[in-house]
C-alpha cells in the first residue's frame, strides 16, 4: 500500500514536470471541483456545485481566451480518503490544471495533499480550521477561518452592556475547540466573565441536559457554535424547548441560523445574533445580481448562502488566474498573479490575502428577523471590515 | 441549595423519560424483527426516517393537519413494510447474517438517497400544533408540554403493544409462532402472514417514532443510519425480543444520558457505551433476552 502511494506520488510528479499546467490541452482548461453531494454532508454539495456553475455561465465558460471546464466530482462527505482519490483522479485522468471544492478541513487537507505534490491550485471552499493554508503553498481558501467570525462575534458581544458573565457552549470537534477558544481569550480580555464552558459531542441527540447546564450556570449570555445540519436545528430547538430562548439570554452564535435551517425553527430563532461572512440579504447590486441569477437557473426555491459565495467567489479566483496568465503559468505562477487581488464579491469587498493566501473580507453580524411576508432572514446591523484570519495574527509562523 | 438540586434533578429525570420513551417507540419494532424473526434489519431507522418525512410532506404539502398526519405516517409505512417484506425480506429469513446485513444495509442506502433526491439535504422538523409547544412550570421548572405528550403518547403505544402480545389471542399465536415455528405451522397458525403483519407494525412503529421525535432527531436523509447505533444499543442491551427488556433499556439510556452529559460533563456523552459494554459482558443476550 505505501508503495503503491509512493509510485502514484512519483507518477503525479512526473507528470506535473513534464506537462506543466496549461500545456496539457491548449484551450481547454479543466477545473476539477470536489464536492460532497451525498452522505451526512450533503447540504454543501448542492450550494457548491449550484453557485459554481452559475459562476461559469455568467462568463460563457470563458476566462479569457480560455474555455474552462469545470469537472465535478462526489466525495461522499467525511471521507478524507475519498477525497484524496477523486483529487488524485482529477488530475492525473481529466488532467485538472486547477482543484477546488471541499467542505471541511480532514478533507480539505486530503486533497490538498494531491495538490502540493502535482503543484496544482487548489481552492479550498470552506474549511474553518485557521492554520491549514500553512500546509501547502498551493493552498487558497475562499472560505474563512473558525477564528475570524468568532473574534469579531465575542468583541462585539463584549462591548454590549448585557454580556458581562458569559457560557459558551460549543460542538466537541475541531472547528468547535476553534470557536471555544476564540471566545474565551477575547472576551477574558475584554472582561466579561466567563461562567462555564461546555463541549457537546457531534453525535448528541437530546440537548436537554446542555440547556439545564446553560440554565444553571446563570450567564446574562450566550456564545455557541453548532456545525449547520441536524446538530444547529437539534440546539436551537432545545434552546427553544428549555425556555432558554425565551429566558432573556442573549444568544450569539455562527452557522446557527444558516438559511437552510432558518425556516425549521419559526419564531424561536427571532432575535439570535450571528457572526458570518455573507448575508443573503445584502442590498448591493453584486449580491442581487448573484441572487436572482441563481434564482433564474436553478428555479424559485434556489437560495444564496455561505456556502454559494464561497464556491462563487473560489471560481472568481480560478478565472482570475487562467486569465492572468494566459492558462500558461506553472502552479506557482498562477498563485502568484491573484495575490493581494481585490473584487468586489456578493459578500462585499475582499481581497486575496497576499502572504496567507486567505480572504480578507467583511465579517457581518446579523440579527434573525421575519419578514413581511413570513420568512426569516439573517439581517446585518453591524460591519466588521476588513477581517484577517486574527489566528495567524496572534500565531505567526 | 437543595430545592435547587431537587429541581435540576427532576428537570433531568424528565427530560431522560421522554428522550428514552422515544428510543423504546423508534426500537421496539427493531427488536421484534431482530429478536423473533431473526432477521438482522439496519435498514430500521430507515423505516423511522421515511415515516417521519411522510408526516412532514402531509402536514407541508398537502395541509394535513399534526393529529392526522402522525397516524398516516403509521399506516403508510406499514403498508411500504408490507410490501418490502414480500419483495425483500422474505428472500432472506433463511439466509445468513451477512447476507441479511448487506440487503439490509443496500436498502437504507437506497432510502437515503431517495429521500435526498425527493427533500433534499436539508434538515426538516415536524409543526408541532401551538396547544403543544410551550413550556408549564412544575416544582418551579418549565416542562416541555411537547415532551409532556411524547411520555403520554408513548406509554399508551406501549400498553397497547404489551395487551396485544400477553392478553390477545393474536399475540398468543404469534408468540408460538416465534417459540416453533413449526409446530405452529401444524396446528394451522399462518406464520407467513403473522410475520409479515408484525414487520409491517415494526415498520409503522418507527414511523411512529420517527414522525413524533423528530423535534428531537430532526429529518435529514443520513437519519436512516445516524441514530441506526443508537436503536441497535438499546435493543441489545434490553434482550433481542423482548418488548418490556426494550422499554427499560432506552428508559436507562435516556436517563443515564441526560444525567451522565449532566453532571460529568467530559465522559457524560460516553456512560451509554460503557453501560453496553457491561451489560453485554455480564449478560450477551441482553437484560431480558433469552439465551440463544
Amino acid at each position: 500500500m505505501k508503495t503503491g502511494i509512493k509510485s502514484l506520488v512519483l507518477a503525479l510528479a512526473t507528470t506535473a514536470v513534464l506537462a506543466p499546467v496549461g500545456e496539457a490541452s491548449a484551450d481547454e482548461i479543466t477545473v476539477g471541483i470536489i464536492v460532497p453531494m451525498s452522505g451526512p454532508i450533503a447540504y454543501w454539495g448542492t450550494q457548491f456545485q449550484q453557485a459554481a456553475q452559475l459562476y461559469a455561465d455568467q462568463h460563457g465558460n470563458k476566462a479569457g481566451e480560455h474555455t474552462v471546464k469545470l469537472v465535478f466530482r462526489d466525495d461522499g462527505g467525511l471521507n478524507p480518503a475519498r477525497s484524496r482519490q477523486m483529487a488524485q483522479e482529477l488530475v492525473v485522468r481529466e488532467k485538472a490544471s486547477y482543484l477546488a471544492g471541499l467542505a471541511v478541513t480532514p478533507t480539505a487537507l486530503a486533497a490538498a495533499e494531491v495538490a502540493d505534490k502535482a503543484k496544482v491550485p487548489i481552492v479550498i471552499f470552506n474549511a474553518g480550521t485557521a492554520d491549514i493554508t500553512r500546509r501547502s503553498p498551493y493552498m487558497l481558501r475562499a472560505g474563512f477561518s473558525q477564528w475570524s467570525v468568532s473574534v469579531p462575534l465575542a468583541e462585539w458581544a463584549a462591548k454590549q452592556g448585557d454580556c458581562k458573565r458569559a457560557t459558551l457552549a460549543v460542538a466537541d470537534y475541531a472547528p468547535g475547540l476553534d470557536s471555544l477558544e476564540a471566545y474565551r481569550k477575547t472576551l477574558t480580555q475584554a472582561g466579561t466573565e466567563i461562567a462555564t464552558e461546555i463541549r457537546i459531542p457531534l453525535a448528541t441527540t437530546d440537548y436537554s441536559s446542555y440547556m439545564q447546564r446553560i440554565k444553571d450556570s446563570a450567564p446574562q449570555c450566550l456564545l455557541m457554535f453548532q456545525p449547520v445540519g441536524p446538530q444547529a436545528v437539534g440546539f436551537v430547538k432545545a434552546l427553544e424547548s428549555s425556555g432558554l430562548s425565551s429566558s432573556g439570554i442573549k444568544v450569539l452564535g455562527i452557522a446557527e441560523t444558516q438559511e437552510v435551517d432558518l425556516p425549521v425553527f419559526g419564531d424561536s430563532a427571532i432575535g439570535i445574533i450571528t457572526s458570518s461572512i455573507y448575508s443573503p440579504n445584502n442590498d448591493t447590486p453584486e449580491n442581487q445580481k448573484f441572487v436572482a441569477g441563481l434564482k433564474e437557473k436553478f428555479g424559485p426555491k434556489a437560495y444564496s448562502d455561505m456556502a454559494s459565495v464561497e464556491a462563487y467567489d473560489a471560481m472568481h479566483m480560478i478565472f482570475e488566474m487562467i486569465k492572468r496568465t494566459d492558462g500558461k503559468g506553472s502552479g506557482a505562477e498562477s498563485i502568484d498573479s491573484i495575490r493581494g487581488m481585490k473584487w468586489v464579491s456578493p459578500r462585499g469587498p475582499v481581497s486575496v490575502d497576499p502572504d496567507t493566501r486567505d480572504l480578507i473580507q467583511n465579517v457581518y453580524i446579523r440579527r434573525v428577523e421575519k419578514m413581511a411576508d413570513g420568512s426569516y432572514v439573517n439581517q446585518t446591523f453591524f460591519t466588521v471590515p476588513d477581517v484577517k484570519d486574527p489566528w495567524k495574527e496572534q500565531n505567526p509562523e | 441549595m437543595g430545592f435547587k438540586l431537587f429541581q435540576t434533578i427532576f428537570a433531568l429525570l424528565f427530560n431522560g423519560i421522554a428522550y428514552g420513551m422515544i428510543l423504546f417507540i423508534i426500537s421496539a419494532g427493531l427488536s421484534v424483527t431482530m429478536g423473533t424473526m431473526r432477521v438482522v434489519n439496519l435498514a430500521h431507522c430507515g423505516f423511522a426516517m421515511v415515516g417521519g418525512y411522510i408526516a412532514y410532506a402531509l402536514m407541508d404539502r398537502l395541509g394535513l393537519s399534526f393529529s392526522l398526519a402522525i397516524p398516516a405516517a403509521f399506516v403508510l409505512t406499514c403498508l411500504l413494510g408490507a410490501v418490502l417484506e414480500y419483495l425483500l425480506y422474505r428472500g432472506i429469513y433463511r439466509q445468513t447474517e451477512l447476507k441479511q446485513v448487506i440487503m439490509t444495509l443496500g436498502l437504507a442506502l437506497v432510502m437515503i438517497a431517495s429521500v435526498n433526491l425527493l427533500f433534499g439535504a436539508s434538515v426538516y422538523n415536524l409543526n408541532v400544533p401551538s396547544t403543544l409547544s410551550g413550556n408549564v412550570e412544575v416544582f418551579g421548572v418549565g416542562l416541555s408540554v411537547y415532551r409532556i405528550f411524547l411520555i403520554l403518547v408513548s406509554s399508551i403505544v406501549g400498553l397497547l403493544i404489551w395487551y396485544f402480545v400477553e392478553r390477545t389471542y393474536l399475540g398468543k399465536k404469534l408468540k408460538a409462532a416465534v417459540d416453533n415455528p413449526g409446530m405452529a405451522r401444524c396446528v394451522g397458525i399462518n406464520v407467513d402472514v403473522l410475520f409479515s403483519g408484525m414487520f409491517a407494525v415494526g415498520c409503522g412503529l418507527a414511523a411512529l417514532g420517527g414522525a413524533l421525535g423528530a423535534e428531537l432527531m430532526p429529518l435529514q436523509p443520513f437519519y436512516a443510519l445516524k441514530y441506526l447505533v443508537i436503536a441497535v444499543i438499546v435493543v441489545s442491551i434490553g434482550g433481542l425480543g423482548s418488548i418490556k427488556g426494550t422499554l427499560l433499556a432506552a428508559l436507562a439510556l435516556g436517563v443515564v444520558d441526560t444525567f451522565g452529559t449532566y453532571f460529568f460533563s467530559d465522559i457524560g456523552a460516553f456512560l451509554i457505551y460503557f453501560i453496553m459494554i457491561l451489560v453485554l459482558f455480564i449478560r450477551p443476550q441482553g437484560l431480558f433476552g433469552r439465551r440463544a
